[in-house]
C-alpha cells in the first residue's frame, strides 16, 4: 500500500468517527428494488412467542380432558366459546376466548425423556452427533429478523433450575443465538461500563472496526465480516434496555399478569414483541408431576390460564395478535394412567399443544385421542409437523433448505407437513 | 525468501532439540513432498510463507494455547539464525504449556459435548507430559486399568456414557476412528457402501455388555462388563437380525465359546454375594481395542486427520468424522503415509505435531497476494483464519493487557517450570472470561453475546484500565507516540506496526490528548477486540 492510500483510508476513518459522534449514519437504508428487502417487508413485524411448559404438562388437565373415564382425574371439562370444544375446568379464562386459539390433540412424538424430548420438540429431529440442528427459535429469529434491527432477534427467559437448557443455535451458529436471561430479568452487559463515556464508547468501536477492516483487506474473510457485524449491533442493543424495565408498565397491567416470575416474563415478552423482537421464548417450570399431579396442575394450569389469557387479550388490544403466533408447548404430555403416588408419568404417545393468533384458525381442533386418551385415534402428528405448522403460520416456508456443507437440510423434516386444520 | 530445505538441514543439528523429536524433520520434508506434488498436479500456486511474527503467533497459539508475550515476540524477530522456526516448534512441543493446552484440545475431541471433566483433563495432561503414546491412551480410556485413583481418571469417557449404548458406540467411533456411524443405526448409509446397519450394531455389540457396576451399598461404582448379552435389530426390510461382533472395517470376530466351568460359576456366585466385581471371561471391549490396533489404519489415520485439522484448519478428510470410501483425502497418499508412519513410530503424538508445524503448508500466509479467485480450502494453498477457542482468547487477552514481566524466550529446566507456573496463573486470571466467549465450531459465527461482554463487562474493563504496570498504564507513560504504537502492536498483535497504524495511533492519541490514560485504555480495547486478535491467522 502506498502513502496516498494510507492517507485516504486514514481520512475516511477520521471522517467516519466524526460522523458517528454526530449521530449520522447510512445504515438501514436499502434500495427499494432489492428483492431480499421486499421479502423482508412481507414478513416484517411477525413474531413467535413460545410458552414452554418445561417438564411436561398434562394434556388431560388442559386441552384434552377425559371426565368420567378411569384416566380422567378429578377435574371436569367445561364448554368454551368455540362451539363443541371442551377444555379442562382449570382453564376458565381461556374457555372464554377459545375462538383465538387452536388445539392439536394428536401428538405422537415417541420420546419420553426430558432432555432428548425437549430437543426433539424444538428441533423436530433426534440429535445427530455431527449435525446439531438449530432450535425453532433460532430458525424463526433468522427468518423473521429485520436487517439492522436495533433489538435482539431472539430472547429466551428462564429463571428456574430444573430442566434448564440454553437455546441451541446449532449449525446456524452464533449470529441468531438467543439472548438468554437466566440470572435476572435484564440482559447482561447492556449497560455502558463505569468510567467509559458515551462518546468514548462509540469512538473506540470505530477504531476497532477500522482496524478489523484493515486486517481483512487482503483476506475478505466472511468470519471477519460476521465478527464485525456482531459488534455493529452492540450499541443498538444497549439502547433496548428500557424494554426490560417493568417499572415502565402501569401497576394495573403488572397486576393483571401477576407479579410472579412467569407473569413478569410474559409481560416482558409482550414488551419485546411490541418493540419488534421476532422471537421470544418464555419457559415455565416445573411441570413434571410424578406425584400429586392434580394438586400441582391445579396451581400451574390456573396460573397458565391467567397469564395466557391476559397475554392474548393484551396483544389483541395492541393490534399485535394478528401478527404474533403464541405457541404453548411441552416436551411431552403425561400418562393417562394415574400412578400410585397420584401422579402422572412421562407420556409421548397421545398429547396436545395449542396455537393462538397469527395464521391460526381460532376455535379449531385437530386430531383426537381414544376415550381414555391412551392412543391417537385420528390425525396423528409428530414433532416435524409441529415445526412445519409454526413456520407456515408466520409465513416461513417449511420446505425451504439450509445448506450445511454438501447437505441440504429442510427447515422442517422432509416427511413432515403443516397441520392445515388449525391454520387460517 | 528463505530456502525451506536448507533450513531443515540446519535445524537437524540444533543442540537443544530433544532426540525424541528428531524424526519430525524428516517427516515434515515428507509432508512437503506430498503437498507440493499435489499443488503441481492441480496447478495451484500456494500463498507466500507467513512472516516471522505471524508464524510465531500461530505456533504459540496452537502449541501453548496463548499469544507470544511481547518479549518473546521481539526476541524471535531479532533472532537472525536460520533455524529459529523449527527450533521454536520443538521448544514449544517439548515445553510444559503444550501438555496443558493439548489436554484441552484432546478433551474436546474425545469427550465432545461432555468435555470439561477435571479428572479426565488432568489425566490427559499427565499423559501428554509423560509422552504417553496414543495407542496407550486409547487402551486406558477403554480398558483402564482403573485400579488406583490416579488411573481411574481415564474411565471418565465411558463412565459418563454408561446409560446409553448408542452414545458409547457413536462417540468411540467418532473420537478414535473418525467415523460417524449414527445414520447407519436406522438404515444402511445412503452415501457410503461400507456402512451398513450390520456395522452399526456390530460396533455397538462391543459395548452392549458394558454397564455401571455398583458394589455393596451402591459403593465402589465402576465401569464393568457383563458375561453375556446380545444385540438384536430389525432391518429396514423388517428382518430381525442378531448382531455379530463386527469392526468398522467389516472384520467379524468370532467369540470364543463359553464353557460351563463349575469353578467359574462358583466364583461368580461368591462375587455376587460379596458385592465384588468379577471381569468377564471374554471382554468384548478388550477385543475391540485389539481389533482396532491390529487393523490399525482407521485408528492411526483418524488421529493424523484430527491433528492436521486442528493445526492446518481443515482435515485432509473433511469433515473429520466422515472417513470413509466415498470421501477421499484431499492430498492423495499423504494421510495414508502419515498414518503408517505414526503407527510405525510408536504413536508418538508430539513427533507428529512437530512435523506438521515444521511443514511448508503450516507456515503459509493467510492473505492472498495474487489476482484471481482464492484457492479452495481443500487445496491447502492458503492458511485459513481460525477462531481462537474461548480459553485461548481469554488467556491471550490477559497476557496482552498485563504487565510486561513474562519472557518465556529463555531455555532450561528452571525457565520451563516458571513457564508452567505462569501459564497456570494466566488461566486463573482468565477463568472468568471464558464462559462469555464464542466456542470454536466448524462454521464459526460471532454472537452479540461476546461483543456485548467485550464492550461492557467489568472484568474486561478491569484489564484495560490503566493500572500499575499493565499495558494501558505503560502506554500512557510513553511520551513518544511512535513508541507508543510500537509497544501497543507488539504487546497485542505480536508484531511491529505498519506505517498506517503509526499514523492512526498518533491521530488517536492527539485527538484524545486531554486524557491520555483514557485514550490508551480505549486504544487497547480496540486492539484486543479487533479481528486480527480474535483469529489465528
Amino acid at each position: 500500500m502506498n502513502c496516498h492510500d494510507c492517507n485516504a483510508s486514514r481520512r475516511r476513518f477520521l471522517y467516519d468517527a466524526g460522523a458517528a459522534a454526530l449521530g449520522v449514519g447510512l445504515g438501514g437504508l436499502a434500495a427499494p428494488y432489492d428483492p431480499l428487502w421486499a421479502d423482508e417487508l412481507r414478513r416484517r413485524n411477525k413474531h413467535v412467542l413460545l410458552l414452554w411448559l418445561a417438564g411436561g404438562s398434562s394434556q388431560l388437565e388442559t386441552w384434552d380432558p377425559k371426565p368420567g373415564r378411569p384416566t380422567g382425574g378429578p377435574f371436569r371439562a367445561i364448554p368454551t366459546v368455540a362451539t363443541g370444544i371442551h377444555i379442562s375446568e382449570l382453564l376458565p379464562k381461556m374457555a372464554k376466548i377459545m375462538d383465538r386459539t387452536a388445539i392439536v390433540r394428536s401428538l405422537d412424538t415417541r420420546i419420553a425423556d426430558h432432555g432428548t424430548a425437549a430437543e426433539l420438540m424444538e428441533t423436530g429431529r433426534t440429535r445427530e452427533p455431527r449435525l446439531v440442528y438449530p432450535d425453532l427459535g433460532t430458525v424463526i429469529a433468522k427468518e423473521l429478523a429485520q436487517r439492522d434491527a436495533q433489538v435482539p432477534d431472539y430472547v429466551s427467559l428462564y429463571l428456574a433450575t430444573e430442566g434448564h437448557r440454553r437455546p441451541n443455535p446449532g449449525f446456524l451458529g452464533g449470529r441468531y443465538a438467543a439472548m438468554h436471561l437466566n440470572r435476572s430479568l435484564k440482559p447482561e452487559n447492556i449497560d455502558r461500563p463505569e468510567g467509559v463515556s458515551e462518546g468514548d464508547h462509540a469512538d473506540r468501536e470505530h477504531l476497532r472496526e477500522y482496524l478489523s477492516e484493515r486486517f481483512n483487506r487482503s483476506r475478505e474473510a466472511a468470519e471477519v465480516k460476521g465478527y464485525n457485524s456482531a459488534y455493529a449491533r452492540v450499541r443498538g442493543l444497549m439502547r433496548s434496555d428500557t424494554i426490560f424495565d417493568l417499572e415502565q408498565e402501569p401497576a394495573e397491567v403488572r397486576d393483571r399478569y401477576g407479579r410472579t416470575d412467569f407473569g413478569e416474563h410474559a409481560l416482558i415478552a409482550r414488551r419485546l414483541i411490541e418493540a419488534g423482537v421476532p422471537m421470544v421464548k418464555v419457559a415455565r417450570a416445573w411441570w413434571d408431576s410424578h406425584t400429586d399431579n392434580f394438586e400441582s396442575h391445579r396451581e400451574l394450569v390456573t396460573e397458565l390460564d391467567q397469564i395466557m389469557s391476559t397475554l392474548l387479550l393484551d396483544l389483541e388490544a395492541r393490534g399485535l395478535l394478528s401478527s404474533t403466533l403464541v405457541v404453548t408447548l411441552s416436551e411431552f404430555g403425561r400418562t393417562p394412567d394415574i400412578n400410585k403416588d397420584v401422579g402422572r408419568d412421562h407420556f409421548a404417545s397421545a398429547w396436545s399443544f395449542s396455537l393462538s393468533g397469527c395464521g391460526v384458525r381460532g376455535g379449531s381442533v385437530h386430531g383426537k385421542t381414544d376415550d381414555d386418551g391412551r392412543t391417537v385415534a385420528e390425525g396423528k402428528a409428530g414433532p416435524g409437523d409441529v415445526l412445519a405448522t409454526i413456520y407456515k403460520a408466520v409465513g416461513v416456508d417449511p420446505t425451504m433448505h439450509y445448506e450445511v456443507g454438501p447437505r441440504p437440510v429442510p427447515l422442517a423434516p422432509e416427511e413432515s407437513a403443516p397441520i392445515e386444520t388449525v391454520l387460517a | 525468501m528463505f530456502g525451506w530445505p536448507l533450513l531443515l538441514l540446519v535445524v537437524g543439528g540444533a543442540p537443544s532439540a530433544p532426540a525424541r523429536l528428531d524424526g519430525a524433520t524428516h517427516l515434515a520434508a515428507k509432508i512437503d513432498e506430498f503437498v507440493e506434488r499435489h499443488w503441481l498436479k492441480i496447478g495451484v500456486r500456494p500463498a507466500e510463507p507467513a512472516d516471522d511474527a505471524t508464524f510465531l503467533r500461530r505456533a504459540t497459539l496452537d502449541l501453548a494455547g496463548r499469544i507470544p508475550s511481547r518479549r518473546e515476540a521481539q526476541a524471535f524477530a531479532q533472532d537472525p539464525s536460520a533455524g529459529k522456526r523449527a527450533r521454536t516448534i520443538r521448544k514449544l512441543v517439548d515445553g510444559p504449556e503444550f501438555s496443558m493446552h493439548f489436554a484441552n484440545v484432546f478433551d474436546e475431541s474425545i469427550q465432545g459435548n461432555r468435555s470439561g471433566d477435571g479428572e479426565f483433563l488432568a489425566w490427559l495432561r499427565d499423559g501428554l507430559q509423560a509422552h504417553k503414546p496414543w495407542d496407550q491412551m486409547f487402551r486406558e480410556v477403554l480398558l483402564g486399568p482403573w485400579d488406583t485413583g490416579e488411573r481411574k481418571r481415564s474411565d471418565r469417557f465411558l463412565a459418563r456414557r454408561l446409560a446409553n449404548v448408542d452414545e458409547l458406540t457413536n462417540d468411540t467411533s467418532r473420537a478414535f476412528f473418525g467415523v460417524d456411524v449414527t445414520c447407519a443405526k436406522c438404515h444402511d448409509h445412503p452415501l457410503v457402501d461400507n456402512w451398513k446397519q450390520d456395522h452399526y450394531y456390530g460396533l455397538s455389540s462391543f459395548f452392549n455388555r458394558t454397564y455401571e457396576f455398583k458394589g455393596k451399598d451402591n459403593k465402589d461404582s465402576r465401569v464393568g462388563e457383563k458375561e453375556a448379552g446380545e444385540i438384536e435389530f430389525v432391518t429396514r426390510g423388517g428382518e430381525k437380525r442378531k448382531a455379530r461382533l463386527m469392526f468398522l472395517s467389516g472384520e467379524v470376530v468370532e467369540e470364543p465359546p463359553t464353557c460351563d466351568d463349575a469353578r467359574l460359576a462358583e466364583q461368580r456366585e461368591r462375587a455376587k454375594k460379596d458385592g465384588t466385581y468379577l471381569p468377564p471371561a471374554f471382554s468384548r471391549r478388550e477385543q475391540l481395542v485389539r481389533t482396532a490396533l491390529e487393523q490399525r489404519t482407521m485408528f492411526s489415520r483418524s488421529l493424523v486427520n484430527r491433528l492436521w485439522a486442528y493445526l492446518v484448519g481443515r482435515g485432509l478428510v473433511h469433515p473429520i468424522d466422515q472417513m470413509h470410501s466415498a470421501n477421499a483425502p484431499a492430498v492423495p497418499g499423504l494421510l495414508e503415509w502419515l498414518g503408517d508412519d505414526l503407527a510405525d513410530n510408536g504413536y508418538d503424538i508430539a513427533r507428529l505435531v512437530a512435523a506438521i508445524c515444521t511443514s511448508r503448508v503450516y507456515a503459509l500466509a493467510s492473505h492472498w497476494p495474487y489476482a484471481g479467485t482464492l484457492p479452495a480450502p481443500e487445496q491447502f494453498a492458503l492458511a485459513p483464519l481460525r477462531p481462537l477457542s474461548p480459553k485461548q482468547l481469554a488467556v491471550s487477552v490477559v497476557l496482552a493487557t498485563s504487565d510486561d514481566s513474562f519472557d518465556g524466550s529463555l531455555d532450561g529446566a528452571e525457565e520451563s517450570a516458571a513457564r508452567a507456573e505462569f501459564h497456570r496463573q494466566l488461566e486463573g486470571r482468565a477463568g472468568g472470561l471464558v464462559e462469555w466467549l464464542d466456542p470454536r465450531s466448524d462454521a464459526f459465527q460471532s454472537s452479540t453475546g461476546e461483543a456485548l461482554f467485550m464492550s461492557n463487562h467489568a472484568a474486561l474493563q478491569q484489564l484495560i484500565k490503566a493500572d500499575g504496570g499493565n499495558l494501558s498504564a505503560r502506554l500512557a507513560q510513553t511520551a513518544d507516540n511512535a513508541q507508543l504504537a510500537e509497544l501497543a502492536t507488539w504487546a497485542v498483535f505480536s508484531r511491529r506496526p505498519v506505517a498506517e497504524e503509526l499514523s492512526i495511533c498518533d491521530d488517536w492519541v492527539v485527538r484524545h490528548q486531554a486524557d491520555r490514560a483514557t485514550a490508551c485504555r480505549d486504544l487497547v480495547w480496540a486492539l484486543v477486540t479487533s479481528a486480527e486478535f480474535r483469529f489465528n491467522h
